[in-house]
């Protein structure tokens, strides 16, 4: 067996107070980061990727990720016709704390458990991850990308998956697609050969309600390689989801991952839009209360990038009461890198964005967090004078500014893609890969001592 | 010696050398390998050219690259594609593509599990976005970055006034 950590885990660094790292504008007084025990969750033989984080109203910290073991010799004879012979090594894993993980160091987690049902069901790598979310009896709800054959054509697609734990993560049912079935085909332009796609989704639960999201080729044409966000809703905890349908369609780039969120009553879904001009720019819909149609998604953070290309950058939300707030690169603006923006109005609209690392050569991947108490966690990869490095800032005051920069203080190597949730405590967890290896890690953020804070202001 | 017969393995394949077969379309290849490579190529003109299977438009604009060295390679050119997919794909995937789609092309492959180690050759500040060019003069200094589908022209403008008169 691959996954043979131990029980009793061996923290890896105890650490607080983290330095800064930004230029002169950060002071003593502003908000300060607080690192907790770095701890492994994946095998240190295996070769993890692609980690999500979800911690639940109990306190109890659930981690996903992709392990991508090296690919046997030679493909099965069954695999092959299967269509199913690159991936049939990935597998999706999950572990979960013990208990409540309250303080900065998590006592114990449970065994890791297989999460697929059968080899070669699981398609993803580090930007087109599986996603997990929680409901309030602790049930366990997981999307991601699967592999499947096309029973009109033979070839191979990427359907969007669907499982869930209903006895605390011990086990999970086998995966079930949510999409219906397209009808064009694509393999001629798609990557593997590949019919159509439902892939790059994501999840989002609340209460009774499952929403799955996944970016759509069926209307893609070799001319028009244009994406549309879809959706499939469950309103029984994922016993049943109701028929899968367009939520926008409005130029969705069809390789750079959704994000949900919500805040109050209205769902919330990013993406990346292509804008006339061939601008490839985050946009986040919003959708009311039980509504099946987005309204047109809004533009967030004038990023003006023009790229044709495969950008595979996901535009990260996260939203309290009506503060929404979205991070994302862009290769549009001087410098290039990580932008955060901010809405106060629900989504409706959004404040100029803000450069979050500035100084570094390149900054990407972010992730972002929060919670009604006003705090905002960032998180995102960057490079300053080595390899790539995760790195933070943090808010008391909903967004409207930040702590300086702080990097995070994992082992040394690449630590790179950054995950995080708050917990009910306010405090956030935060999953990323070191080197191939995914870790955890409990994050606070406090107030500057005078109650005032310095870093950075946003708009 | 490993190490020693791997480099020496990219190299045989990658300058001259017997002309290619099937086996050698995809060269599987590490950072120290790649930098190697790179260094083998001084007094060239080179496109560094960063592509994946899953990346429509690295596979659109390869043809024309492809020509373009056909068409300058008499000047001291040369196209250097390398493929970023995943290690894991390179049997299953990579190398019959090439051999369907890219029978001319000989590519090397990263054989590292991250992109950003490969690409970090010859640029620090990747921003891991496919496709990505490098024109390196001949010297083996940076001289332009390309990323996203250009028209070829946009690739010919750069290489051109670094190239040898006819």
């Amino acid at each position: 067996m691959r996954h043979s950590l131990p029980l009793a885990i061996t923290p890896l660094v105890a650490c607080s107070a983290i330095g800064f790292m930004a230029g002169s504008s950060v002071g003593l007084a502003g908000p300060t980061l607080n690192f907790g025990e770095p701890v492994a969750i994946s095998a240190a033989d295996g070769r993890g990727m692609g980690p999500d984080i979800a911690v639940g109203a109990d306190g109890v910290v659930h981690v996903l990720w992709i392990d991508k073991a090296p690919p046997p010799a030679e493909p099965s004879p069954e695999d092959v016709a299967a269509g199913h012979t690159h991936t049939a090594t990935d597998q999706l894993w999950y572990r979960r704390s013990a208990g409540p993980a309250t303080t900065g160091r998590i006592a114990a987690l449970s065994s890791p458990v297989r999460v697929n049902s059968r080899d070669g069901e699981v398609w993803g790598f580090a930007v087109s991850k599986p996603e997990l979310d929680l409901d309030s009896r602790g049930n366990v709800h997981v999307f991601f990308t699967g592999n499947d054959t096309s029973e009109k054509t033979g070839k191979g697609l990427l359907v969007a998956r669907y499982t869930r734990s209903t006895d605390g993560g011990a086990s999970f049912a086998p995966g079930r697609t949510l999409n219906s079935a397209a009808t064009n085909d694509l393999s001629a332009v798609m990557h593997g050969g590949f019919a159509a796609a439902h892939a790059f989704g994501t999840l989002l639960v609340d209460g009774d309600d499952v929403q799955a999201f996944w970016i759509d080729t069926r209307d893609m044409t070799e001319k028009d390689t244009a994406g549309a966000a879809w959706r499939a809703v469950s309103r029984d905890g994922g016993q049943t989801f109701g028929p899968d349908h367009a939520a926008y369609a409005d130029n969705v780039c069809p390789c750079c991952q959704l994000s949900a969120a919500k805040s109050g009553d209205r769902v919330l879904l990013s993406s990346r839009v292509t804008y006339p001009g061939g601008f490839r720019d985050s946009a986040v819909g919003p959708a009311g209360a039980g509504s099946e149609q987005f309204e047109p998604p809004v533009r967030v953070g004038e990023g003006q990038w023009k790229i044709e290309g495969c950008p595979l950058k996901r535009t990260a939300i996260a939203a309290a009461d009506r503060n929404v707030y979205a991070a994302a690169y862009t290769g549009g603006r001087d410098p290039a890198g990580v932008y955060f923006s901010r809405s106060i109005d629900g989504g409706r609209t959004y404040l100029p964005a803000i450069l979050m690392h500035p100084g570094a050569a390149v900054s990407d991947s972010p992730a972002v967090a929060s919670a009604p108490n006003g705090t905002v966690i960032v998180a995102w990869h960057a490079k300053t004078d080595g390899g790539r490095r995760v790195f933070l800032r943090g808010s008391t005051d909903g967004g409207a500014s930040f702590s300086g920069v702080a990097e995070l203080p994992a082992p040394a190597g690449i630590s790179a893609y950054p995950e995080l949730d708050i917990a009910p405590d306010g405090s956030a967890w935060l999953a990323w890969l070191q080197e191939q290896q995914v870790y955890v890690v409990r994050v606070t953020v406090s107030p500057g001592r005078d109650g005032s804070v310095a870093g950075l202001r946003t708009p | 010696m490993q190490r020693v017969l791997a480099v020496t393995a990219v190299l045989v394949a990658l300058v001259g050398g017997p002309p290619a077969s099937a086996g050698d379309l995809l060269i599987p290849t590490d950072p120290a390998e790649f930098r190697a490579a790179l260094d083998a190529r001084r007094e060239r003109v080179v496109l560094v050219n960063f592509w994946a299977t899953w990346c429509r438009p690295c596979l659109k604009e390869l043809p024309e690259l492809i020509s373009l060295e056909k068409k300058y390679a008499a000047r001291g050119f040369e196209l250097l594609a390398v493929s970023l997919d995943d290690p894991a794909d390179q049997e299953t995937i990579v190398r019959p593509f090439l051999a369907k789609w890219f029978p001319e092309l000989r590519s090397l492959m990263r054989r590292s599990p991250d992109m950003d180690s490969m690409v970090s050759v010859v640029d620090a500040a990747w921003n891991e976005v496919l496709p990505t060019s490098y024109v390196l003069d001949n010297s083996g200094r940076v001289r332009a970055r390309l990323q996203g589908g250009k028209p070829v022209g946009e690739f010919e403008a750069a290489i051109l006034p670094l190239l040898a008169k006819p």
